[in-house]
């Protein structure tokens, strides 16, 4: 059986800083996994590394069996491994619904198709009232839920959601998090990079956890939470 | 619900129709102007004027709608009219042929350079643009024998009359913002403005970048190089002065007081540069300053440029209007 996301030794130095040090990690097909570990950690880069917006130094990135590796990013976005940034990433001098059309065309949709399926995701996140809005003109939490809105224009084989939830209202959090569990029970695959303890053990079957660019443990959530190592990763050596 | 979304501060839409119908109308109320008497050396004005408009909206199709900044929009123009006045002077090759000649050899000189830079990100083009524009030059300084230098090539006119020309480079500039807006309302018009406001986002969402930037980038290196052969056939002597830096400089000028990123803004700069130069020319070399100074006083207080703000002032006051109950048309930034 070939996973869908196949990772192994990824490694990447910057300069003599070590941030990924030989990470290897599978994901089944509709599996949402959760991503811990404490600040530079090395998750975000990983990430960058699986969207290939950064060239590993060394390692295997294998999406469905096919080596991404070397596949220039919006390749790879296009063959269905999709990301969400830390520092949200829109097309702030555009209009909500032209961000989403413009992820839309770029996935192959058509102008029909693109429009119908932009108005469900807006629904569904509660943005349909600024539709024709400049993305500029949204606060920071709904720039966040725009750019998760623009990652679903056509479902991913999988989704890479960089800390979603980071400043986002209670309320807003809970829509996104219900999209979340509501397509992963439809099969929808996802890796989700949180700091957000409740929401990961509330949404994620599994977690892997890394510190120093290394996996620390990777397991079910409860089993992982409760390793002294990440205890110690998380809440330091007195605890 | 929709009351939600303020439209004080909206911008101008880069796709507006509207906009472009201000422009036609422009163009329109200029056509009937050597009919009414306008004078010969006034009508020279606006073809030149026009001509700049055709280099401006090209430019801004880069920088302001893509993001690109090539400092090469007169080097391209001196290629294009170049490569029909040496196919004119040594092959017989007839301007019909030799203008779109031109255009050809621009847009394969600007994938080229587009393939071999716009791959990396940061200021390759600008400075490949720069050393190309200034390398062109020079050539045709020195291949006296070729080009005849400073003196320059001798090409064969078009029309008998200079209201023709008039008449020609209206159409082309109509022709070439009805072809921009449609552009700019295909999906490949959000990719690019997309590219422009956040190049790392639109990979990761799956925009071939790259394709896209060499694609403009061909593109208005081929309609700049057209422009400057319809030029020189105008002109009727082909010299190098047409690629002068200076030239590319008082384009940058007209766009950034036009306003990057509209449809309008480059036809607008280009003709209140152009006839006002005609106004300084009392002033001697001072005149080169002027402009500049004026790009620095709106890069500094009015970014958006004059469209811009109009187009500003305008959807505020129509937000007002919605808001008290009238109908809420946001003309300037109408799609
Ligand atoms: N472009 C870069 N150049 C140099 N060092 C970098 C670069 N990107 C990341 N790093 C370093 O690599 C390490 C891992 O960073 P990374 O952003 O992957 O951490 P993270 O786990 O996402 O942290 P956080 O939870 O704060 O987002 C950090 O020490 C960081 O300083
Ligand atoms: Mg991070």
């Amino acid at each position: 059986m070939s996973a869908l996301i196949a990772v192994e030794n990824l490694t990447k130095r910057f300069g003599s800083l070590v941030a990924v040090d030989g990470v290897s990690f599978t994901i089944g097909d509709g599996e949402l996994v959760g991503f811990l570990g404490p600040n530079g950690s090395g998750k975000t880069t990983v990430l960058n590394m699986m969207s290939g917006l950064l060239r590993p130094d060394a390692g295997r990135i294998a999406l469905d069996g096919t080596d991404v590796g070397g596949m220039a990013a919006d390749s790879i976005a296009r063959a269905g491994m999709i990301r969400m940034f830390q520092l949200t990433r829109v097309y702030t001098e555009m209009t909500v619904i032209e961000n989403l059309l413009t992820a839309g065309f770029a996935l192959g949709l058509g102008k029909r198709e693109a429009t119908e399926r932009a108005d469900e995701v807006l629904d569904d996140l509660k943005l349909l009232a600024y539709r024709e809005a400049f993305a500029s003109d949204l606060s920071g939490g709904q720039q966040k839920l725009l750019e998760f809105a623009c990652c679903f224009m056509k479902a991913p084989k999988i989704a890479l959601l960089d800390e979603p939830f980071a400043a986002i209202h209670p309320t807003m959090r809970q829509v996104l998090a219900d999209y979340v569990r509501r397509t992963n029970a439809a099969g929808q695959a996802y890796i989700l990079v949180s700091h957000d303890m409740p929401i990961v053990i509330d949404l994620c079957p599994r977690v892997v956890c890394l510190a120093a660019g290394s996996v620390l443990a990777d397991g079910p959530t409860d089993q992982v939470l409760r390793e002294p190592a990440v205890i110690e990763a998380y809440l330091g050596p007195n605890h | 619900m929709a009351s939600r979304v303020s439209s004080l501060r909206r911008p101008a839409a880069p796709t507006s129709r509207t906009q472009l119908l201000v422009a036609l109308a422009i163009l329109a109320a200029l056509a009937p102007l050597p009919s009414l008497g306008l004078e010969i050396y006034w009508q020279g004005v606006v073809i030149t004027s026009l001509y700049y408009a055709l280099l401006a909206s090209n430019w801004n199709l880069l920088a302001g709608y893509t993001g690109l900044f090539s400092l090469a929009p007169a080097g391209f123009a001196m290629l294009g009219a170049y490569v029909t006045a040496l196919l004119w002077t040594y092959a017989g090759v007839e301007p019909w042929l030799g203008i779109p000649a031109g255009a050809i050899v621009c847009a394969i000189v600007g994938l080229v350079i587009g393939v071999l830079t716009l791959r990396l990100s940061g200021p390759y083009l600008a400075l490949t643009t720069l050393a190309l524009a200034e390398i062109l030059r020079v050539i045709v300084l020195n291949s006296f024998d070729i080009t005849r230098g400073e003196i320059g090539l001798q090409v064969p006119a078009l029309f008998a009359h200079q209201s023709s020309y008039y008449y020609m480079f209206l159409v082309a500039v109509g022709g070439f913002l009805i072809g921009l807006h449609w552009l700019l309302g295909q999906p490949c018009g959000l990719y690019l403005r997309a590219i422009r406001n956040d190049e790392t986002g639109a990979r990761a969402r799956g925009v071939r970048t790259v394709f896209w930037k060499v694609f403009a980038f061909s593109v208005s290196s081929g309609l700049s190089g057209l422009a400057g052969a319809l030029f020189a056939h105008y002109v009727i002597i082909v010299s190098p002065s047409i690629g002068h830096l200076l030239v590319t400089g008082l384009v940058m000028s007209m766009v950034v007081l036009g306003g990057m990123g509209t449809l309008l803004g480059p036809l607008v700069g280009a003709l209140l540069v152009n006839v006002s130069s005609e106004y300084l020319r009392a002033a001697g070399d001072y005149q080169h300053i002027v402009f500049p100074i004026v790009v620095i006083l709106f890069a500094r207080f009015c970014r958006e440029g004059l469209v811009g703000r109009a187009a500003m002032i305008f959807n505020a006051r129509v937000g007002t209007q919605a808001r008290s109950g009238a109908k809420a048309t946001e003309v300037l930034a109408s799609p």
